[in-house]
């Protein structure tokens, strides 16, 4: 983030900015939450010894406060006509210069504390280096920051209600998508819930161990059984588990995607805004965004469910990590794939019938599934000939049911594996855990990869990556037939593959022949005969022929 | 007779042949619609550079180096513990078998496999042995250009050029070039990126 400052002759100097004192309250408030369950503890269980802690939690609770006061005093910031300048710290001191064409995209967050106080923490995120992070700005200098952003990036004056950010539903844009609340019924199928008792169970098991072991003697005992064997008491605990996070996934859900609302405005920047308590506003400039990705958790596809991201190149990365790439959450599959078409300006690059990659490619699936199996029933036939078999009875049943659970798996990777070349995008479909279809625009390609492993070779099949600037870098389609590979790349940049390929009549016949139908590689039959041509898949999963 | 493979796609783009032979400067070109790509029996040939012989031998001494490890420490345990004889004589058989095997293979697979080009208008580059890995980025999208010379390198008088796009995950690497090579390429590569001034995002 250190850009040389000299040589940007700063034009007209503005005037330099706080933040808002009322942060001093949120720092309070937060430093006496943190000690809130000491406090508690100490209460309740009234140990006497306690009273020797006093003085370290009072300086506990002290000390953020005047490193929040020191905070305070020293954190200015401003936005000048070409850059945007933060400068902090009294023992570091440190200036941030980001100039203005260098910034990406504008998250507005607002906890309860923040939204109570009126106030919001601004985070700018720019190309290659860490975001420009200011908390603490009243609501009012959080939309004049965006707006002063905005504006000096566009060049010109921008209306008030083109804002990014903080604004709440102003019908500033086009409504892409808005938060439903049948959309809960998805929440029980992620893992939400799971995260939320995963961290419950720490403190159980720390505090309340005890309780919860009772607590399951008690409910076998109710069911009748009085010495409740341990399948019987797995399996309430798992009917416990699952009803706990079914009910912890929807209130997460609620209170994370509620007010979910997705617009684009004029200049075609996309605004989302999610949260019940802590408000999130993301803006995502037109101009960097490269795709989108569809995922189909398999989870959510009884109910035919999904999730979309947006790929879009130098994105803020959130504290809660998923946050900023979000584009629809959990939600109907009619709803996200409508919403990415729209983001992507291209619906057939989400709704296309995606072409496989061929026999060899399928095989392969089934192959790599079948040989870990291989190995893993190796394992356990050696450690069972040293050992004995009927102690491991249960570990070689284990080790066959993952060994014929692999086939079915490999199915659905075979069947969901394939990529598609519209006029705008390259887009890979596959995986199973969850399947996903990443859509991303030619123009945002950085550079291709062709990877192969011997194996790979001996089938004339590569690995195409395609690289990004957005988070995650590249989209992979694994196990193309080498000719589509290069064909893929020759349709999205010709000139740039040109020099490179090695057979020139091939372009050349290309190049006249205009209006033929797309050929599978090596085989010049028409689209209409395709007795052997791959299977093509629908995001729906179910395959159709020509 | 049946529809176009990708009818969705056919219908929203543009004419086929749209922006081909004779295409619109990259730097200017908005995205012009184009249709299928050409199917054909497309091939990539090799870049058409090799890296320097001695890399061989560099490779090799890195492999001895790296071997070393697991080798001494299976001596030291065959010395130390009595206890596991059975054991240790096929572990050792493998792993002296494997590091002879990888020694003598590795360096030579890979010399023949390293391979790189630069135009005015692209980098091209071909690396690995066993994963080979063929990478392209054209030079308006290079952000950084670097060299590195590690230890090894320098006692052969090799370096190594790491071409950076803005994705987190595309460097294209050369490894084994002579130092002179790396000076000039580094050099030559530094005014062609320069030259298109821009994001490169």
């Amino acid at each position: 983030m250190s850009e040389p400052v000299a040589g940007i002759a700063p034009a007209v100097q503005t005037a330099w900015r706080r933040t808002s004192p009322r942060m001093l309250l949120v720092h309070s408030i937060r430093a006496l939450g943190q000690f809130l369950p000491v406090i508690l503890v100490a209460v309740i269980f009234g140990r006497r010894d306690e009273g020797d802690q006093i003085p370290f939690v009072v300086a506990s609770v002290a000390a953020p406060l005047v490193l929040g006061l020191v905070t305070w005093l020293t954190t200015r910031y401003r936005v000048g006509a070409d850059r945007l300048e933060v400068r902090s710290g009294w023992f570091v001191r440190s200036v941030k210069a980001a100039p203005l064409d260098r910034l990406r995209s504008v998250d507005v967050t607002a906890t309860v504390l923040h939204r109570v106080l009126g106030m919001a923490a601004v985070r700018i995120g720019t190309a290659a280096d860490e975001p420009v992070e200011i908390d603490g700005l009243s609501a009012a200098d959080a939309r004049e920051l965006g707006r002063a952003v905005l504006a000096a990036r566009s060049g010109g004056d921008v209306a008030d209600d083109e804002v990014g950010g903080a604004r709440e539903g102003s019908g500033r844009g086009v409504p892409l998508a808005v938060f439903s609340p049948s959309w809960l019924r998805f929440a029980p199928l992620t893992v939400l819930g799971l995260v939320v008792l995963g961290s419950l169970a720490g403190f159980l098991a720390q505090f309340a161990w005890d309780a919860v072991w009772d607590g399951l003697r008690g409910a076998a005992a109710a069911v009748g059984a009085r010495h409740p064997s341990w399948a019987l008491m797995g399996a309430i605990a798992v009917l416990v588990v699952a009803v706990a996070q079914a009910v912890l996934a929807v209130g997460v859900y609620a209170l994370r995607y509620g007010g979910y609302r997705l617009e684009r405005d004029p200049r075609g920047d996309l605004h989302l805004q999610r949260g019940l308590l802590t408000r999130h506003a993301t803006t995502w400039e037109a101009a960097r965004l490269r795709g989108v990705v569809v995922s189909r958790p398999l989870l959510l596809r009884p109910l035919r469910g999904a999730h979309a991201d947006v790929l879009a190149s130098g994105g803020v990365l959130d504290q809660e990590g998923a946050g900023s790439t979000m584009l629809v959450p959990p939600a109907p599959l009619r709803t996200v794939l409508d919403v990415a078409g729209e983001v992507a300006h291209d619906e057939a690059a989400v709704c296309g019938v995606v072409r496989g990659h061929g026999r060899a490619a399928t095989r392969r699936r089934y192959t790599r599934a079948v040989s870990w199996s291989v190995l893993l029933w190796g394992a356990v036939a050696v450690a069972g000939w040293q050992r004995g078999w009927w102690e491991g009875m249960w570990v070689v049943l284990g080790a066959t049911a993952a060994g014929l659970l692999s086939v079915p798996l490999a199915y659905g990777r075979s069947r969901t594996l394939g990529h598609l070349l519209t006029s705008r995008h390259l887009v890979v479909s596959s995986g199973l855990f969850p399947q996903q279809r990443a859509a991303v625009r030619w123009s945002g390609v950085l550079g291709w990869a062709w990877q192969s492993t011997p194996f790979q070779r001996r089938l004339s099949l590569v690995t195409l990556q395609a690289f990004h600037s957005a988070p995650g870098g590249q989209v992979t389609a694994l196990d193309v037939p080498e000719g589509v590979a290069v064909g893929i790349v020759a349709g999205a940049d010709l000139d740039l593959i040109r020099p490179f390929l090695a057979t020139p009549c091939g372009v050349g016949a290309a190049a006249t022949d205009a209006d033929g139908p797309p050929r599978s590689a090596g085989r010049r039959t028409s689209v209409s005969a395709r007795v052997s041509a791959p299977d093509r898949r629908t995001p729906s999963g179910r395959s159709s022929r020509a | 007779m049946a529809p176009p493979v990708n009818a969705p796609g056919a219908t929203s783009g543009g004419g086929p042949g749209g922006s081909w032979p004779g295409a619109v400067p990259r730097a200017a070109a908005p995205e012009a619609p184009t249709p299928e790509a050409r199917l054909e029996e497309l091939r990539l040939r090799p870049p058409a550079n090799r890296v320097s012989r001695s890399a061989v031998g560099m490779w090799t001494l890195g492999a001895v180096v790296a071997w070393l490890v697991p080798l001494v420490a299976v001596c030291v345990w065959v010395v130390a513990d009595a206890d596991h004889r059975s054991w240790q004589a096929p572990i050792a058989v493998c792993l002296a078998v494997a590091a002879v095997a990888h020694v003598l293979v590795m360096p030579r697979w890979r010399y023949r496999v390293h391979r790189w080009e630069v135009t005015p208008q692209a980098v091209y580059t071909q690396s690995g042995w066993f994963r080979q890995d063929r990478r392209l980025a054209a030079i308006s999208r290079v952000q950084t250009v670097d060299s590195k010379r590690g230890p090894l390198e320098q006692m052969f008088g090799l370096g190594t050029v790491t071409v950076t796009t803005a994705s987190a995950a595309g460097p294209l690497e050369i490894s084994g070039l002579r130092a002179g090579v790396v000076a000039q390429l580094v050099a030559d590569l530094s005014r062609a990126t320069a030259r298109d001034r821009g994001d490169a995002t």
